[in-house]
């Protein structure tokens, strides 16, 4: 399937390149957020809300002024004279809680001093009346009658203000949005379907737990502010402290630090606001450092639960489809409602279904905020829906492979009408890996296989831009805004400019994301960076080189178009020479160095979200199990995942984002749950909480790369690094459900819950029972 | 970050009792991985911390030879043992080779590098691998304080969530394990996070030609605010033939148990849960030393 | 306090606190910044340093322990410009997304590999069952360590890496 490409090409792009910064990276030498430093810096620290909703009757601050070392306790009357609330969809969040704690964890108040030890010390010490409320954490909590209000009103925030113009804010008590989607006549079709199936699933509130916890400075002095934080959206964050402040975005400056890992965390304003309005009270820097449990209480990914119903032919024809989504946000929306409705859009799967109807909502309870996270709604939806695939494929008798391959959509079809018609081959590619996970196995007594396919729409509309400049010595810069979580995305970027350039790699240097240096770039999310910043980085860098050949060839009398560039040489007919002696040679002519821009737009559309996604990110994973009889513990015994890259312009990179994005999904398959006891986190550290460990390794791991030189990106790329987490635990619920014959429809498929799923066929059954009349038994359940 | 606090280093046990008797709001340092954790937290706050890793009274691994009771040889290891120490001492792989196993699931490598044997039974901590092991096999504690040594059964020395027979003067000096060449013992726990869901060890010793079960002793971790034997279940099994035993399914074993615990629900499962696994971890242990013991 | 020990094969002598941690001495007071601190509590292994060849969590250890011990952080196990063959692996193997992990995943399997020069699946996974890696990159850091172990196999000697 891989595209041949020409030499110069496949010298530096399409290689598996060690990272130019690796050898930092495994040596300690790489600076990340948590170890860059400002001169003067104080620390500070965050006092937070005790409980999961209450009013807050006063906050003595005396003894904590009182602590040597402290500077300044920031309270909600400093921040009378800002607008001090920020939000990518609604601008709900304050800097401080103001007069009312909306969820455990919530800022109550900050402090500055010239140590941590100080800073945390006066935190103890700040005392804070409260009046505890209900705390409402589950959708029917939210959703009662009698609820209490958790927002009264909204106001839309900047970022998500074009693709959300048409969702309301607000539209019944507790829901920040609703979404829906029709075509043809759903309703009616299901009374006309031989067999309808349908199902509830859920998913539960996680969290990312970044190994890197949060980290931001903030200097607010002479008239500007800056802002370094390892964050994945710098652009964004100027844009919200400018309304916050009421500053020109000129005079704001965020430097985007490399993040040990954010995986969605670090997106959006998180402590950045806090941090500035720290600084501006102290007159100092101030870095806010929080821990891995505070920053567990900030941020996390939705809870949903997801009703389908759906109508099929006998011969295994979809034939309509009706979903009902309510996703769990938290107190404040972040991003939960463009959550939701990017869910909420591909909650139908990848599937050709004539008659669709989708009824979305995105619920406030009183937890932290859900904002982006891997897959950013795909992951929970494709839970839903490749389970109920698998329940209509038992139900119909057929093999859940073939009743895949039926209904799958084929490249070119669409998914709904205004978006990009499907770019990838969903069932031949589940056909190879299904081959290379060895088919169907001899049935073996608590073994299992099962399938999941998914896919997501990248960002729409989107925008990057670059710049590049070739220096006198022939090494270059790229100027650019895509932040570094360890995805090796400014690794790929300096491969394209290299390639383009003509230039070896290492004569290249992608610099950190710095908003007064590099133009305008729209998130580093939803894996479109290769693909759009990398296009807007080819197109500076063929403008760049286009640029010098024309001055060699006037130079030295060469036809242009007999010019080349390669390693560092530009090379003609009867001509060569290295690039810096060219531009040494050629700039008392011309001058010394050359810029060019490269900007990538692509605006907004008829989609039902806002825009055409420039690619689909499809992700295919077959799983294997075996499942412990006496404790319902899940042994995963293989894991084979597929990707669409389009091209691999890093191979190493793509394969090796691919299998972590798996193993982390792993995680949320069978252990990942945020617990809460009256709206109180009950799991807010690696100590209650579990991540997939190195124990985890199934002993066959694959991912295999599809490259058919197909996307819109440099060299036929599209954009990966979501893949595996998407699909990966519908494939080991499906698995799971081979493996002991019961349909396991909420996540996490924890030990307890499988082996109560085993008890339940065991009781009805007086014993155990030979694998096929459990699997009917499991049939019978999915009506 | 940690509140000041000053340090003492005694090198005698008699030094570490009387300073901690003397200073005010004192506390016992050894490894320091659970202590220091609830300090960092500040759940607890100590002005003084008194080192006892300078006592070499504390320290060593050794089989004792009866003492006055006949027949009982002893394995005595010293509170300053380290978890990882007990994965490699000869002497223990020579005469109890399970708690080497059970020492090798502790934590993690650097937990079983700082972790000592005796901070791990003064801090008390009711999901301890240990605690389990140490009731099953009828071991004893040797405490010293201000009014001298004394040994503690087992049985005697958990009283509640972190919180120990140990009078506050108290320190750990070494724990005994008696020495029986007829018991088999073994530990075996379900864990899914940093601590166990539930943990049994086991001791027993067969009797007629290895047909029947002599004496039987049980206890869990994790499953209760603190280890616990289980008397009923120990009483029960004790006498009975093996075959029959060994027919016995983790749920028979979970029905006999729930005489002797009372499980709560919490993030780590529901009561019933446990209360399964209890069963399953009996069914497996007895199989396993019966097993063990056919081959010897 | 006066702590006299060996920090990466160099002899230093020192004052600190006694409350004071090892994390936050060997970062703030030595610079050693290839030390992170995540979870403290002892679970992810992010700080992990060497005590005399064993892995600790600096996060949980009070710097005067450090007393009359040789201390070895990542930065003392290859720079960037000579890499130790077993850092060298780990970027071979792709063993490393974000990097976050990698200081303590390193340093943990250099003290493995001492031990155990040939280590099988099972050691690889008991000694690194305390080192999280949230990017999961669990395949390329066992690749890695077998990769690395392989290399110093084939140079005929066992005590490469003692």
């Amino acid at each position: 399937m891989a595209r041949t490409l020409d030499t110069v090409i496949g010298r530096v792009v399409g290689q598996g390149l060690p990272r130019p910064d690796d050898q930092q990276r495994v040596s300690g030498a790489f600076v990340f957020a948590t170890d860059y430093e400002v001169p003067g810096m104080l620390e500070g620290a965050v006092a937070r809300s005790a409980y999961a909703h209450a009013w807050i009757r006063s906050i003595d601050t005396a003894a904590a002024l009182r602590v040597p070392g402290v500077v300044c306790v920031l309270l909600p009357e400093d921040l009378a004279d800002l607008d001090p609330y920020y939000g990518p969809v609604y601008r709900d969040q304050p800097i401080l809680a103001m007069g009312r704690a909306l969820f455990e964890g919530e800022p109550v108040a900050a402090v500055a001093a010239e140590t941590r030890a100080a800073a945390l010390e006066a935190v103890r010490l700040i005392e804070v009346d409260y009046e505890p409320l209900p705390a409402l954490v589950s959708l029917d909590e939210a959703l009662d009658e009698g609820a209490p209000d958790i927002h009264t009103s909204l106001r839309r925030g900047k970022h998500y203000s074009g693709v959300l113009a048409r969702v309301d804010p607000l539209p019944a008590k507790n829901v920040a949005a609703e979404w829906r989607y029709e075509r043809g006549d759903a309703f009616a079709e299901l009374e006309r379907a031989d067999l309808v199936v349908s199902g509830e699933y859920r998913v539960p509130m996680i969290h990312h737990f970044p190994l890197e916890p949060m980290v931001a400075i903030a200097d607010f002095r002479n008239d500007g502010l800056t802002v370094w934080s390892g964050t994945q959206t710098p652009f964004e964050i100027r844009d919200e402290l400018s309304l916050i402040f009421g500053m020109p975005a000129a005079k704001i400056r965020i430097v985007a630090l490399p993040m040990g890992g954010s995986f969605g965390a670090k997106a959006f304003p998180k402590i950045e606001p806090l941090a500035a309005a720290l600084s501006r009270k102290a007159q100092r820097p101030v870095r806010v450092a929080l821990s891995m449990e505070e920053t567990a209480r900030s941020i996390r990914r939705a809870g949903a639960r997801v009703r389908i119903r759906s109508g099929v032919r006998s011969d295994g024809t979809l034939l309509a489809r009706c979903v009902d989504v309510d996703v769990q946000i938290g107190a404040y929306a972040d991003a939960g409602p463009r959550v939701m409705q990017k869910a909420a859009y591909v909650a139908a799967g990848p599937y050709r279904i004539p008659h669709l109807s989708i009824r979305s909502r995105a619920v406030f309870t009183n937890t932290p905020p859900v904002g982006a996270y891997r897959g950013f709604g795909a992951p929970e939806m494709t839970w839903a829906y490749e389970q109920h695939t698998d329940e209509i494929a038992a139900r119909l008798g057929i093999d859940p492979i073939a009743f895949r391959r039926r209904n799958l959509l084929r490249r070119g079809e669409r998914y709904a009408e205004g978006d990009k018609p499907i770019d990838t081959d969903f069932a031949e590619v589940l056909d190879r890996l299904w081959a290379l996970s060895g088919g169907q196995q001899p049935r073996r007594r608590l073994r299992g296989k099962g399938v999941a396919v998914s896919f997501k729409p990248s960002q729409s509309p989107t925008e990057s831009t670059a710049i590049v400049r070739l220096h006198a010595d022939g090494s270059a810069s790229v100027l650019c805004a895509t932040a570094d979580m360890g995805q090796g995305t400014r690794a790929a970027l300096g491969q394209i400019a290299a390639a383009e350039l003509g230039i070896p790699v290492d004569a290249i240097a992608v610099h950190v994301p710095d908003t007064d240096i590099a133009p305008f770039d729209q998130t580093t999310t939803s894996s479109r960076s290769t693909v759009v910043m990398g296009g807007a980085v080819q197109e500076a860098a063929r403008r760049v080189r286009h640029e010098f050949l024309r001055r060699v060839a006037d130079h030295a009398g060469i036809d242009q178009r007999l010019l080349s560039i390669q390693d560092g040489l530009v090379t003609g007919p009867q001509f060569q020479q290295s690039v810096a002696q060219a531009l040494l040679e050629t700039a008392p002519r011309f001058g010394s160095e050359i810029l060019a821009i490269g900007h990538v737009h692509i605006a907004s559309s008829s989609s039902r979200i806002g825009g055409a996604t420039p690619f689909w990110e499809p992700a295919w994973v077959v799983a294997e199990v075996e499942v412990d009889p006496d404790t319902g513990e899940v042994r995963v015994l293989g894991l084979w995942t597929a990707i669409d890259a389009g091209y691999a312009i890093n191979p190493r990179q793509v394969a090796a984002q691919d299998l972590g994005s798996t193993l982390q999904g792993l995680g949320t398959a069978l252990y990942e749950e945020m617990v809460y006891d009256h709206g109180l986190l009950r799991t807010p550290s690696l100590l209650e909480y579990r991540v997939p460990l190195i124990s985890d390794l199934p002993s066959t791991f694959q991912s295999m790369t599809v490259a058919c030189g197909d996307g819109p990106g440099p060299f036929g790329a599209k954009g990966i690094g979501e893949g595996g987490v998407m699909a990966v635990a519908a494939a080991l619920g499906n698995a799971v459900a081979d493996a002991v014959g019961v349909r396991i429809r909420d996540l996490p498929l924890s030990a307890e819950q499988v082996w109560r799923a085993m008890r339940g066929v065991m009781d009805r059954q007086g014993d155990e029972s030979d694998h096929a009349s459990t699997k009917r038994l499991g049939e019978a359940e999915g009506g | 970050m940690l509140r000041p606090f000053s340090f003492h280093e005694p090198t005698s046990l008699a030094e570490a009792v009387t300073l901690h008797a003397t200073l005010e709001n004192a506390a016992y340092y050894a490894g320091g991985t659970e202590l220091l954790l609830i300090m960092k937290e500040g759940l607890v706050r100590y002005d003084h911390l008194i080192n006892l890793k300078s006592i070499e009274a504390l320290r060593g691994i050794e089989v004792r030879e009866n003492n006055g009771r006949a027949g009982q040889r002893r394995l005595r290891i010293g509170a300053l043992t380290r978890h990882a120490e007990l994965t490699e001492d000869a002497t223990v792989a020579r005469h109890i080779p399970a708690l080497a196993d059970l020492a090798r699931r502790i934590g993690n490598i650097r937990v079983r590098n700082a972790g000592t044997i005796g901070g791990n039974l003064a801090f008390g901590e009711p999901r301890s691998d240990l605690a389990a092991f140490l009731l099953a096999l009828g071991a004893e504690i040797e405490a010293v304080g201000l009014e001298g040594s004394r040994k503690i059964p087992a049985g005697e020395f958990w009283l509640g969530p972190l919180e120990t027979a140990l009078l506050p003067d108290e320190v750990v000096q070494a724990v005994e394990l008696p020495l029986d060449p007829s018991e088999r013992c073994g530990y075996a726990k379900i864990a899914v996070r940093e601590f166990p869901t539930a943990g049994v060890a086991m001791s027993l010793t067969l009797v007629d030609g290895a047909e029947r079960v002599g004496a039987l002793r049980l206890a869990v971790t994790a499953v209760h605010a603190v280890p616990t034997r289980l008397p009923q279940v120990e009483h029960w099994a004790s006498g009975q033939e093996v075959a029959q035993l060994l027919n016995f399914g983790p749920d028979e074993w979970a029905e006999v148990a729930a005489g002797d615990l009372h499980p709560v629900d919490d993030i780590y499962g529901s009561k019933d849960y446990k209360l399964h696994l209890v069963g399953v971890l009996i069914a497996r242990l007895l199989r396993s030393l019966v097993t063990d013991a056919a081959e010897a | 306090m006066e702590i006299h020990c060996r920090v990466n094969g160099h002899a230093v002598a020192f004052q600190v606190e006694p409350y004071e941690l090892m994390a936050n001495v060997l970062r703030n007071r030595f610079g050693l910044k290839g030390l992170k601190v995540a979870c403290e509590r002892q679970i992810c292994g992010a700080c992990t340093v060497l005590l005399d060849g064993e892995p600790v969590s600096a996060c949980c250890t009070l710097a005067l322990e450090m007393r009359g011990r040789d201390v070895e952080t990542i930065e003392g196990v290859g720079n960037a410009r000579t890499l130790h063959d077993l850092q060298t692996a780990f970027i071979e193997e792709a063993g490393l997304q974000c990097g976050y992990c990698t200081p303590g995943m390193v340093l943990t399997s250099l003290a493995l590999l001492r031990k155990k020069p040939h280590p099988e699946l099972a050691d690889i996974t008991e000694w690194l069952h305390g080192n999280i890696c949230r990017c999961a990159s669990y395949a390329g850091i066992v690749a890695a360590i077998q990769r690395a172990a392989r290399a110093a196999a084939k140079e005929g000697s066992d005590g490469s890496y003692a």
